[in-house]
C-alpha cells in the first residue's frame, strides 16, 4: 500500500513536470501565430499574364510610403535611410547607410521546390570602403552596398540556413564562402561593380532557391523559405552605402508553361 | 536544542524519502531552466531575424550565461541535495527512532518509552503508544 502510494506520488510529480514543460513549449509556439505578418496591401496575388511561364505567389512592390507595412526593420547599429520613391509609374525602394546597420525583412512561407523563383530589381550606387576589397569572408569588413537574404528558418533560429545574394564592388560574380558569423550562412555574390547606366543601372534576378540551396549548401532544402529581407549597411567600416531594390516577387513555374515546354520537347 | 548528529541514515526509508525530493525538486528546476533558456533566446534570436545579429549580439549573451552556468548549477544541485537531505531525515529519522524504541519495548524493556522531538511529525503516535504502554502496565 505504502509503495503503490509512493509510486502514485512520483507518477503525480512527473505528470505536473511534463505538464509544465509541454506548457512552456507550446508557448513558444504560441509566439509562431500571434505574430501575423502586417496587412498585404502591395502583394499582388494570382497569375501574372505578362509573365507568362510563372504563376505569381506574392509580390511585394514599392509604390509607396505605406508599401514598407509589409516589412519589419530591424536595427542594429544606427538606422539605414529607407525610403520609397516614385520613378514614373513604378516605384523602388532607396536604402543609404551612413556608418549604419539596419535592414528590412518579411515573413513568408513557401516550400523551396524546384520551381519556386525569387526575383527582385536593384541597383547598387555607393559602396562601402574596405581596406581588403578583396576578401569576401570578413568579419571586421562585412558591410555590402546590397544583399538580399533568403532564409531557411530551423527547428529555431539558431539553425537557420540562410542565402545571402550579394552585389559587392570588386569580387566577382559567382563567388561563394561561408559567412564569417556562421557556417549556416552562405555569402553569394551575383553582382559587381558600379551599376552600369544601360537600363538605368537597373539589374533584375531571377533565382531558383532550390538549385540555389542545393549548390550552397550540397543537399536538397529541408525547410520551406521563411523570411526575405534586404540590406544596405557600412556600420563595420564606418563609411557609406546605397542602393535602391523594387519587385520582390516569389512565383513558380506554371504548370502550364512546364507542359506546353515539355511537349516543346517532344515535338 | 538538541542538534541532530548525523543526517544520513542507516534505515532504507530515507533513501526513498531522498529520492522523491531530489526528483521533486531538481527536475522541476531543471525542466523548468531549460525550457526558459530555450524560450527567451529563441524568441530573441526569431526576434533578430538576421543571422549576423544574432551571433554578434546573442551568441556572446548566450556563452556568458552559459559560463555562468557552469558555475552556479553545480552549486544550486548541492543546495538542492542538502534540503533533500534535511527534508528526508525530517520524514525519516522519527520512523527510525520509533522502531528502535518499540523493538527496545518488544525485547522486554515494557519501563521504556517511546522518545520523538517536540518538532517531529510522529509526536501523536508516539503518545498514544506511551499511553497504550501504560495502560497495559495497569
Amino acid at each position: 500500500m505504502r509503495g503503490s502510494s509512493k509510486t502514485r506520488a512520483l507518477w503525480l510529480i512527473l505528470f505536473l513536470e511534463a505538464a509544465l514543460f509541454l506548457t512552456l513549449v507550446s508557448s513558444q509556439c504560441l509566439e509562431s501565430f500571434t505574430k501575423i505578418p502586417a496587412p498585404a496591401f502591395p502583394i499582388v496575388r494570382g497569375l501574372d499574364r505578362g509573365a507568362g511561364s510563372f504563376a505569381i505567389l506574392s509580390r511585394f512592390l514599392f509604390q509607396n510610403q505605406d508599401s514598407l507595412k509589409v516589412w519589419e526593420e530591424k536595427i542594429f547599429k544606427g538606422k539605414t535611410n529607407f525610403v520609397v520613391h516614385q520613378e514614373s509609374e513604378k516605384g523602388f525602394l532607396s536604402a543609404a547607410s551612413r556608418d549604419a546597420c539596419s535592414g528590412l525583412y518579411t515573413k513568408v512561407d513557401y516550400e523551396a521546390t524546384p520551381d519556386l523563383y525569387l526575383s527582385w530589381k536593384w541597383k547598387a550606387i555607393r559602396f562601402p570602403q574596405k581596406k581588403e576589397p578583396g576578401r569576401l569572408s570578413n568579419k571586421s569588413e562585412d558591410d555590402f552596398a546590397a544583399r538580399v537574404y533568403a532564409i531557411f528558418p530551423g527547428s529555431n533560429f539558431f539553425k537557420s540556413n540562410v542565402i545571402e545574394y550579394i552585389w559587392d564592388e570588386n569580387i566577382r560574380a559567382g563567388t561563394v564562402t561561408t559567412s564569417p558569423y556562421s557556417e549556416r550562412v552562405r555569402l553569394f555574390v551575383i553582382q559587381n561593380g558600379v551599376a552600369v547606366p544601360e537600363n538605368d543601372g537597373w539589374r533584375e534576378e531571377e533565382r531558383n532557391l532550390y538549385e540555389d540551396y542545393r549548390k550552397l549548401f550540397g543537399k536538397e532544402p529541408e525547410r520551406p523559405v521563411g523570411v526575405v529581407a534586404l540590406m544596405s549597411d557600412s556600420d563595420n567600416t564606418g563609411t557609406q552605402s546605397e542602393a535602391d531594390f523594387a519587385d520582390f516577387t516569389f512565383k513558380k513555374k506554371s504548370t502550364v508553361a512546364n507542359r506546353r515546354s515539355a511537349n516543346e520537347g517532344k515535338s | 536544542m538538541k542538534v541532530r548528529a548525523k543526517w544520513l541514515m542507516k534505515h532504507p526509508i530515507q533513501a526513498n524519502y531522498l529520492l522523491i525530493v531530489i526528483l521533486a525538486m531538481l527536475v522541476p528546476t531543471l525542466l523548468v531552466g531549460f525550457c526558459l533558456y530555450n524560450l527567451i533566446f529563441n524568441l530573441l534570436a526569431k526576434q533578430m531575424v538576421f543571422p549576423e545579429a544574432i551571433m554578434a549580439n546573442l551568441v556572446p549573451v548566450i556563452e556568458r550565461v552559459n559560463a555562468f552556468l557552469i558555475f552556479t548549477l553545480p552549486i544550486a544541485a548541492l543546495i538542492i541535495l542538502w534540503f533533500a537531505l534535511v527534508i528526508s531525515h525530517r520524514f525519516a529519522g522519527p520512523i527510525e527512532r520509533l522502531e528502535s524504541d518499540l523493538d527496545q519495548i518488544l525485547a522486554g524493556d515494557y519501563e521504556h518509552r517511546v522518545h520523538v522531538r517536540k518538532r517531529d511529525d510522529l509526536i501523536g503516535v508516539a503518545k498514544r503508544i506511551n499511553m497504550l504502554l501504560r495502560i497495559l502496565r495497569k
